[in-house]
């Protein structure tokens, strides 16, 4: 099965939370602005390649992990993803994690800018910034995602868009 | 092989193109007005539609039609759907995609958005098929090149 993470660019949100979910980013603690922007392709786009996959890895399972970049008109381009995974009759063979809908302020703006401009060395502290602020929500997703990836592999094959799984996050809060 | 035409509303040019494509409107003269509007989807997509799929319909070459409205982010859409065709090992010429943006003229732009945008159709709508109708030869033209095109394609395949 093909797992595909998406947000804005493909290169910063959905990275993280994927290398996350492979084990690559730390899930006890906030990794470090250096552990973020080591990471393969961070921050390494420009505006015209937006939207061109990213391979990532395989997990446990064998499953292939993807990031994908939708742009800064995102509701208007899920639609479009959706719409083209139906008409193909791809959806029994993927999964879509949106990332999109916890993105920090500061790592939109950053990455708005990154992609326009292709400074990245000046906005990577903006983005990282961001992204260490949200990086409960990411863990979160990427805890969920496991889950639901080791369900569906004893049998339970629910293919939807997975939801920011925003009760678990309140329930870890609290903890 | 499925091809798309993509222009920004999904309402006006791109339903014009797909519609001489299946033959649906006469390729040697301007349509009148009436013929535009007994399209499907002609001038009726709003802010919500856009991004969905639309199937128009099956050419003689047996390949499905569609159109799409995808704002400004023509160049992403195409780079999306031509990655997802990497992903899930598709021939690279399943999807064929064809902006209509080129082809389309003030009177277009003005009357969709006074249409489809502001929602004044009885102002925007006779300016927009007005706009369509001085497009509708190039439109036809470039349909021609695109059947062309893929009938090459498959004959390579």
């Amino acid at each position: 099965m093909n797992i595909i993470f998406y947000c804005h660019t493909g290169v910063h949100n959905s990275l993280v939370a994927a290398a996350a979910y492979l084990g690559r980013l730390p899930i006890d603690r906030t990794p470090s602005k250096k552990e973020i922007a080591t990471l393969p392709y961070f921050n390494s786009i420009r505006y015209k390649q937006i939207g061109t996959p990213y391979f990532i890895g395989k997990d446990i399972y064998g499953n292939k992990i993807y990031t994908l970049g939708l742009g800064f008109d995102h509701d208007l381009m899920e639609k479009g993803l959706l719409s083209f995974i139906s008409k193909m009759n791809l959806m029994d063979n993927c999964k879509l994690i949106n990332t999109i809908l916890k993105v920090h302020p500061w790592t939109r703006r950053g990455s708005i800018i990154s992609s326009l401009t292709g400074l990245h060395k000046l906005t990577e502290t903006l983005i990282t910034y961001g992204i260490r602020k949200n990086y409960n929500y990411i863990i979160s997703m990427a805890q969920n995602l496991n889950e639901i990836i080791s369900l569906s592999n004893e049998g339970d094959k629910a293919n939807k868009v997975i939801p920011f799984p925003l009760d678990r996050v309140k329930r870890i809060r609290k903890v | 092989m499925k091809i798309i035409y993509h222009c920004y509303g999904g309402s006006h040019s791109s339903v014009t193109a797909a519609a001489i494509h299946l033959g649906l409107l006469p390729e040697k003269q301007v349509p009148s007005p009436e013929e535009l509007h007994k399209l499907p989807y002609y001038d009726a997509q709003v802010n919500k539609d856009h991004g969905q799929l639309r199937f128009m319909g099956i050419d003689q070459y047996k390949n499905q039609v569609y159109i799409i409205g995808r704002r400004n982010s023509g160049k992403i859409m195409e780079n999306v759907y031509h990655g997802l065709l990497k992903i899930f090992r598709l021939p690279e010429d399943e999807v064929y995609m064809v902006s209509v943006m080129p082809y389309v003229n003030w009177r277009m732009v003005v009357g969709g958005y006074i249409s489809r945008r502001l929602g004044f159709i009885r102002i925007g709508r006779p300016l927009v098929t007005e706009g369509t109708r001085v497009a509708f030869l190039n439109l036809v033209s470039m349909v021609q090149k695109v059947k062309l095109l893929v009938a090459s394609k498959k004959i390579k395949r």
